[in-house]
């Protein structure tokens, strides 16, 4: 048998690697896991209870449904690729939202609210704002991921 | 000297080197230009020097396209139409000048450098101040303020504004001091009638309302009556060439263009107003100019994303505030979110604070190009004017693409001021499936005698002269070849100042 690594073993270790690192993130969280992001992200916000309102509009208009922790699951994978990790101090968070925010509009990545032109990520914290504070409207479809 | 063609006895003919049609701030430019040339100069007017109903009456016309006001869009008068110019200046971008492959019927004869020399002349004339324009560093007022720096799409532009400089009054003692030139007032070119060939013109026939009938007769011609009227007096000059002079491929009056004015096609909300300079709100005295920021979009992004241009004005409008829900007289839905917007603004950016005062919203203006059309034009109605001749009848062609091009643009808009980071923006045009009727214009007319190098795409050569005819030019926004987005009338008189060294090294040539 010979000490080199065959194709078929580089592919199945490079697998393996590649699952590995993605555990972390695909791991359910716990309940209080969950809680504890929608907090952290909803503790940038300056007036939590106006952001509700956007998020509550723009969820009507949009026939969209979700909750709070699928909204800051959603939110904290995007951040994490700003070097964002759950737990950092909310300096930080806040950063690393404006950078994302800025990395969308420049990417077009924009959602309309009464003609008024905000990010994806910046919705979906009014939204996390709404399902936080039970002013969201009523799930009416299994929102997808992504 | 001015004459009053009203007392000039029937049958009389005038004899000149050169004949200006029209004394607007194209042909007073091109006068003033030629003051102290060794040739006869006869520059003939509609008007006298104030306003007269009977006189612009001249101008009524019919609209069959896209509603537009003939009559009070321009004035008849010395001094034309810069008598109600509102005096914007600002120099064409090269961009504006070049033939742009998404931009059908693009491409001028001549570049932006062409026109370089005459520009700074032309704002002199105009009474703008110093030739700035873009260095913001001298409207900086010693490094107090700067332009928002909205990416690689998005760009801040000055104007620079006449006092506004109303040709007719300013330049009055200009033209009546020199010796040279007599200028004929109350006096209205019917026909430019040329020879059995049409290639040279040999004679205007002049008319008044009170029935005088008189001719000059020129060596050189050149038609300054406005882009509208321009085309109509071709049209007009028919007794040799039926289609009009300088017409054998119907392109007089045809690629008609304005720039579309739209109030408030979005609202602008800066959490910060000590972002935006004072330039960008109002009329503002800097380095010697009288100068207001606008936004225009880059070169780069124009051509990466084949657009047309747009230029957004942009004004102060309302504190966007906690200590106020909702505006009383303000019944949009939108208006109740914004203390929201503003706040959540300021979490990722400038961080909110205790002050009530979260941001500034501002409301924007904009004009914006339209693509050269053909079926854009300008034709002779059936009707007649006082004189007999055939009045105007434009059918102005606004395209769904043209709408589509403005509202990406003010897309492009949104994502800078979101990328900047302390902006949003809420984009208020509504969508439309035909663009039928325009919400406003500039009073700008542009194309309908325009300029190309080959007879068969324009009407007038690099030099302005009329294809096929020698002696024959035209002066005025007529020859633009694309309407660019900025106000016509220092390009009006750069050319004009351009056409005027051209015909005098011409004379001189004795060419």
């Amino acid at each position: 048998m010979s000490n080199t690594i065959s194709r078929r073993q580089l592919i199945v270790l490079a697998g393996a690697g590649l699952a590995a690192a993605a555990l972390p993130a695909a791991l359910p969280l716990l309940d209080r896991e969950r809680q504890t992001l929608a907090e952290e992200l909803i503790a940038t916000l300056a007036d939590p209870a106006r952001a509700a309102e956007i998020g509550r509009q723009w969820m009507v208009s949009t026939e969209r449904g979700g909750n709070a922790s699928i909204f800051a699951q959603k939110i904290a994978k995007r951040l994490r690729s700003h070097g964002w990790r759950p737990g950092d101090p909310t300096d930080v968070t806040r950063t690393a939202i404006g950078a994302r925010v800025r990395d969308e509009f420049r990417h077009d990545d924009m959602v309309e609210i009464s003609g008024w032109q905000i990010s994806r990520t910046e919705a979906e914290l009014c939204a996390l704002a709404a399902a936080s504070l039970g002013t969201a409207p009523a799930e009416v479809e299994q929102p997808s991921q992504g | 000297m001015f004459i009053d063609g009203r007392n000039v006895p029937d049958g009389t003919i005038v004899e000149a080197e050169i004949a200006i049609i029209g004394a607007g701030a194209a042909g007073i430019s091109i006068a003033r230009a030629l003051r102290n040339m060794d040739a006869r100069v006869v520059l003939i007017e509609s008007g006298g020097f104030d306003f007269d109903p009977d006189t612009q009456e001249l101008y009524s016309g019919e609209s069959v396209g896209v509603p537009y006001t003939l009559d009070t869009s321009r004035l008849r008068y010395f001094g034309g139409s810069t008598n109600h110019w509102g005096g914007w200046c600002r120099p064409l971008e090269p961009i504006d000048f070049e033939q742009r492959d998404w931009v059908p019927h693009s491409g001028w004869p001549i570049t932006r450098a062409d026109l370089d020399p005459y520009y700074v002349k032309a704002n002199e004339i105009c009474q703008a101040g110093p030739f700035i324009y873009d260095d913001p560093v001298a409207f900086s007022e010693g490094g107090k303020y700067k332009p928002i720096d909205l990416g690689k799409d998005v760009i801040t532009r000055w104007f620079e504004y006449s006092p506004p400089t109303r040709f007719g009054w300013t330049y009055r003692q200009d033209i009546e001091k020199a010796s040279n030139i007599r200028t004929y007032l109350n006096s209205n070119v019917m026909e430019i009638v040329p020879n059995a060939e049409a290639t040279k013109v040999e004679r205007l026939r002049i008319g008044t309302l009170t029935g005088r009938r008189f001719e000059v007769h020129p060596q050189t011609v050149i038609l300054a009556t406005g882009g509208i009227e321009n085309a109509r007096m071709l049209l007009l000059s028919n007794s040799v060439e039926k289609a009009g002079l300088g017409n054998s491929r119907g392109l007089v009056g045809r690629y008609f263009m304005e720039h579309p004015h739209i109030e408030r096609p979005c609202e602008i909300m800066v959490t910060d107003p000590s972002f935006v300079a004072p330039y960008y709100q109002t009329y503002t005295k800097s380095a010697g100019a009288s100068i207001r920021g606008v936004f225009m979009f880059t070169a780069d992004y124009l051509r990466k994303n084949r657009r047309l241009g747009t230029v957004m004005t942009f004004y102060r409008q309302k504190e966007i505030r906690t200590d106020i829900e909702v505006e009383e007289k303000d019944v949009e839905t939108a208006r109740d979110i914004e203390p929201g917007l503003a706040q959540l603004i300021r979490s990722t950016s400038s961080m909110a604070d205790a002050s009530p005062l979260l941001a500034v919203r501002y409301g924007t203006g904009c004009a914006t190009e339209q693509a050269p059309n053909p079926d854009s034009r300008v034709m002779l109605s059936t009707e007649k004017d006082a004189l007999g001749l055939n009045r105007t009848r434009i059918d102005w062609r606004l395209s769904s693409s043209d709408r589509a091009n403005l509202r990406h643009n003010i897309e492009a808009l949104a994502r800078a001021f979101g990328a900047w980071g302390e902006g949003r923006v809420r984009i208020r045009l509504p969508d439309r499936d035909k663009w039928d009727e325009a919400e406003g214009w500039g009073n700008h007319h542009m194309g309908t005698t325009r300029m190309a190098a080959d007879p068969r795409k324009g009407v007038v050569d690099a030099d302005c002269k009329v294809h096929g005819v020698d002696n024959l030019y035209v002066a005025g926004s007529s020859v633009f070849t694309t309407s660019a987005t900025v106000n016509p009338t220092l390009t009006i008189v750069a050319l004009a100042l351009r056409l005027a060294d051209h015909v005098q090294t011409r004379y001189v040539r004795g060419v």
